[in-house]
């Protein structure tokens, strides 16, 4: 049993249709619902029949976020390991075909980046690396796991798909979640945004969440890259397989990103445009269908933006962050995965939380059994 | 008018009303209530046989098409006594089908969850299609589904007090969590409530008292049928809610319109 | 010699199989049957020699919720 079997009742045209089919009253029903809103609710949310409610929609999340995460938001910071990689993905700055410096930071290295990140005062790293499997396989990644462990409360990971045995090898090294986008869950698309490389395969990166939470990860990362196809539909499969996965693995918890497509050096441009008020709706959407899930938000988007964005459902933010390996110790200069919007520094980010009135998190929680 | 039908291992059921044989006046009486209520899962308990007494057959008067027996262990306290009351009912029902109920406490009958997730597993793995009974706790009935029941029985309410679901916080988030049927039983004690349970989103009920002692068991066993069809009705029709219309405050959306 | 048929003390001819003791004791009907708590298909029972002090459980379904 794995996500396959239920995504395989599902055709990315039927998907569509179903959400365009949504009307007023479908959205009125969806966000008087008492209890737990299922996919004919998502879908109705998502919709352009609910544009006119974006208002209420935002009420609503932003109370449910309330209810269940308090005034807090938790912050995060990426640490980019290596920007080495086998695949081409059309969309990423990394792909093997863009001619750029490669590096894969060693023992010293990290540790350099782990002071500087230190500094600033975070707690939650999040390790990000290509696809370059002989170079940054999994000793790479356990290896380096065991240097950063010892400095800070929770680690996640970012990096190509794995096989379940692998995830229990990391998450004994104390990997506590794993953030793993399916890009889009257009099948046939899915092939020609990956033409070369591991990722190609759209089954083996499918079923990933599943391996994951077989091999009792503490936390699953969801999403799409918002601009290759269109979000409605994306959307509707993401929440397809979260409620699939809430049930399935129920010991674990979920978060979900919405990384929207930036200018990268030798990538295309968006294919689809998703504008900040479908960006508003996106976010209400996710959080009115499930009140638990974890949601956050990267420095891809502008400050100003991210600042509104704080009080509609988002729980957690990175802040200060480089994309390049080596970005915060070691040299600024080297070539990036995508350019970041929000330049501010960490200090400037948690000032503004307050301001808003909430309280930034750097720690989320301490396994209590090493 | 027909809904989804729902399925329990290999079997099928169109009705989503479980009627226990208990506490009927006659086996005539409990004949004809199954007949009325529609139900094509009834319950049966195991005794031991008192010798030298004609006992009269309660399978005889349930011999009816489309009824199938549902044997439980009721009476048993451990876990290990249950896999061999369960190995018995198989023998005499020759049936997998399995109510496993553990409860060693004899005033209330709750359930054992410790002994029932011990059993289930064992039976689970002997082949049972195994609905285990037990208080509505949501952690419990996930521990079950990994272990193998074929779904969860939680209760509404102590056995046989017609108390309705004063579990129904605990339910909510049981049926949300489910990857399995969840069958309501224990506690539901007027059609209103079964109805309410499969408003909820509740696979299926389980009512015994309720019919049995009723002043018309058979009168009441048809009100019971049709409140657990309109219920799964209203269901599967998508029920519009109350509103708790959300008193807006500054709005949070307006810095859109500035773009 | 004797056994236990549901706690109650039973006496028995020597060598006696469990078809034989149910004809004796029950009156037909769905029935099931454990032997010192293991249980003995119906297919058995004609081959089944009882021993000396076995403790024979009879049980048979009744009305139950």
């Amino acid at each position: 049993m794995s996500f396959l079997s239920v995504f395989e009742q599902h055709s990315w045209q039927g998907m569509s249709e179903r959400i365009n089919a949504k009307q007023a009253s479908d959205v009125e029903r969806a966000l008087s619902r008492r209890g737990k809103r299922d996919l004919d609710d998502f879908c109705a949310l998502v919709s352009p029949a609910a544009v006119p409610y974006l208002e209420r929609m935002a009420q609503i999340s932003h109370d449910l976020t309330r209810k269940r995460f308090g005034n807090t938001t938790q912050l995060y910071i990426p640490m980019y390991l290596s920007n080495e990689c086998h695949n081409i993905c059309t969309y990423c700055g990394f792909s093997v075909n863009n001619k750029l410096e490669r590096r894969t930071l060693d023992q010293q290295q990290i540790m350099r980046e782990v002071e500087a990140i230190k500094a600033h005062g975070f707690e939650h790293l999040l390790l990000v690396t290509g696809e370059a499997h002989r170079t940054v396989g999994v000793d790479y990644l356990e290896q380096a796991l065991e240097w950063v462990r010892p400095h800070f409360s929770s680690l996640s990971m970012e990096v190509q798909s794995l096989d379940q045995a692998d995830y229990e090898r990391l998450i004994k090294q104390g990997l506590n979640s794993v953030l793993l986008y399916q890009e889009t869950y257009h099948r046939d698309n899915y092939q020609q945004y990956h033409p070369k490389g591991k990722k190609r395969n759209f089954k083996y990166r499918l079923e990933t969440p599943d391996r994951l939470g077989r091999a009792g990860i503490h936390r699953i990362g969801l999403g799409t890259l918002l601009g290759l196809e269109e979000w409605r539909t994306d959307a509707a499969f993401v929440a397809l397989h979260l409620g699939y996965l809430e049930r399935q693995y129920w010991q674990t918890k979920y978060s979900i990103s919405l990384p929207r497509l930036r200018p990268a050096e030798g990538v295309q441009s968006p294919n689809v445009e998703v504008t900040d008020r479908d960006f508003v709706q996106l976010i209400c959407a996710y959080r009115i269908y499930s009140e638990n899930v974890e949601i956050s938000l990267s420095t891809r988007e502008r400050p100003e933006f991210r600042d509104h964005l704080l009080k509609l459902g988002i729980t957690s933010m990175s802040a200060g962050s480089k994309t390049e390996p080596g970005g915060y110790a070691i040299e600024e200069e080297a070539l990036e995965q995508f350019e970041i919007s929000d330049e501010r520094t960490p200090e400037e980010v948690a000032a503004m939380i307050r301001r808003q009135g909430f309280e930034p998190v750097w720690k989320d929680w301490d396994s209590v059994l090493g | 008018m027909k809904t989804e039908p729902l399925i329990i291992g290999d079997y099928t059921f169109e009705s989503r009303l479980f009627l226990g044989t208990g506490k009927f006046g006659s086996n005539a009486l409990m004949h004809d209530a199954v007949f009325a209520s529609g139900s094509e899962l009834v319950t049966v308990a195991l005794r031991r046989v008192r010798l030298q007494e004609q006992e009269d057959e309660v399978v005889s008067h349930l011999q009816i098409p489309g009824v199938h027996l549902l044997p439980n262990t009721s009476g048993v306290r451990t876990a290990k006594e249950a896999v061999l009351a369960a190995q018995l009912a198989r023998e005499a029902l020759q049936t997998n089908l399995l109510k496993l109920e553990i409860h060693p406490d004899p005033r209330y009958l709750l359930p054992d969850p410790i002994e029932t997730l011990a059993a289930t597993e064992i039976l689970a793995k002997e082949g049972f299609i195994v609905l285990p009974y037990i208080n509505a706790d949501p952690v419990l009935c996930k521990r079950l589904e990994d272990v193998g029941a074929a779904a969860v029985m939680p209760l509404g309410a102590p056995i046989g007090t017609n108390q309705g679901l004063q579990t129904r916080a605990m339910l909510e988030i049981i049926i949300e969590q489910s990857a399995v049927p969840v069958v309501v039983d224990a506690g539901i004690g007027a059609p209103s409530q079964a109805a309410e349970a499969m408003e909820m989103g509740a696979d299926a009920v389980l009512v015994n008292t309720a019919i049995a002692v009723a002043g018309d068991p058979v009168a009441m066993a048809n009100a019971f049928r049709m409140a657990t069809l309109a219920g799964r009705i209203a269901f599967e029709a998508r029920m519009g809610a109350v509103s708790k219309s959300a008193a807006a405050s500054s709005p949070l959306t307006a810095f859109l319109a500035q773009e | 010699m004797h056994i236990y048929v549901n706690d109650e003390e039973t006496p028995i001819e020597s060598g006696e199989t469990l078809d034989s003791l149910l004809s004796r004791l029950t009156s037909g009907g769905k029935l099931a049957v454990a032997v010192n708590d293991t249980v003995i298909r119906q297919a058995e029972w004609p081959d089944y020699q009882l021993q000396a002090d076995d403790r024979v459980l009879l049980i048979a379904p009744v009305q139950g919720g």
